[in-house]
């Protein structure tokens, strides 16, 4: 998984991505921000998703991070 | 009729949206359509840690931060593993200094291989050939090349293809033969008499006869 370590703590990208996340954005427009292709950012939010740690809003088109997200993101 | 041959599927076909998939990569698990807004060339190498490939995958990231200011990512893929894969971009950048940006898929289950056309069982059943896939913003496929294993590619090549698709989408325009950013380009031909008319009556275009005209950007 690209966003864990091998002993279940975040990445310092997918940790930059949730902080990033704390309100509801589009995607897009996290590319200059965190200097991340989309494409990457994409399969990141994913990976967060099926943790629990982003929840995607208005129909898809912006994604935010979740309480439990962010507790990790700041551990 | 060789039997091996009717187990492969058809070549996946320009101007049809590209095959989607989810794959294990050097960057964790993609899908196609993570691509969706920018431009993607998806390649195939036979096998990592190989001289051909690797001096292949060296002129690739000679090229990516030119074609990531065209809105273009790279996407490498061979049938090894995730590790195999690390370790050899790590050994490129040990031995030569160059550091691989871009992620590669690992296929050893033959998943997009298959989808792709990638295996040429007369060269390799268990390898993929030297392929290229350009697949546009919207998810089209929009060329193919397909190279032997004996034969290294030519990036300036890949890089003036996008230039000219670009170019195309940009200007609606054709591109002539061994055209580079700067040349003249192909003005399309008029589809009826009336328009060779007009064709030949318009004096802001080159002309060689009514159905081959250029003009500059």
């Amino acid at each position: 998984m690209a966003c864990t370590k091998a002993d279940g703590s975040l990445t310092q990208m997918a940790k930059d991505l949730l902080l990033a996340l704390q309100n509801p954005v589009p995607l897009h427009t996290l590319c200059p921000t965190l200097q991340v292709p989309l494409y990457r950012i994409r399969s990141s939010v994913r990976e967060l998703q099926s943790l629990g740690f982003v929840k995607e809003v208005d129909d898809g088109n912006q994604y935010v991070a979740t309480p439990l997200g962010l507790e990790h993101a700041r551990k | 009729m060789d039997n091996v041959q009717n187990n492969y599927p058809r070549l996946p076909r320009i101007g049809e949206l590209a095959p989607e998939f989810e794959a294990p990569t050097t960057h964790g698990v993609i899908r196609l359509s993570d691509f969706r807004g920018t431009w993607l060339i998806l390649f195939s190498h036979p096998a990592d840690f190989t001289p051909v490939c690797t001096t292949e995958f060296m002129a690739f990231a000679e090229i990516h931060p030119k074609l990531r200011e065209m809105n273009c990512e790279l996407m490498g893929l061979s049938i090894d593993s995730v590790y195999s894969h690390i370790s050899w971009v790590r050994n490129i950048e040990e031995k030569t200094g160059v550091k691989i940006q871009f992620p590669v898929i690992a296929d050893l289950g033959f998943e997009v291989a298959t989808k792709y056309g990638m295996i040429m069982p007369g060269e390799s059943k268990t390898e993929t050939s030297r392929c290229v896939f350009v697949i546009d913003d919207k998810g089209v496929l929009r060329s193919m090349i397909y190279y032997p294993l004996t034969t290294g590619r030519n990036t300036d090549e890949i890089l003036r293809l996008i230039q000219a698709l670009q170019t195309h989408e940009k200007h609606k325009v054709a591109t002539p033969a061994n055209w580079r950013p700067g040349d003249k380009v192909i003005v399309p031909p008029p589809a009826t008499q009336d328009a060779a008319e007009e064709r030949m009556a318009d004096a802001s275009l080159e002309k060689i006869d009514w159905y081959f005209s250029k003009k500059s950007l």
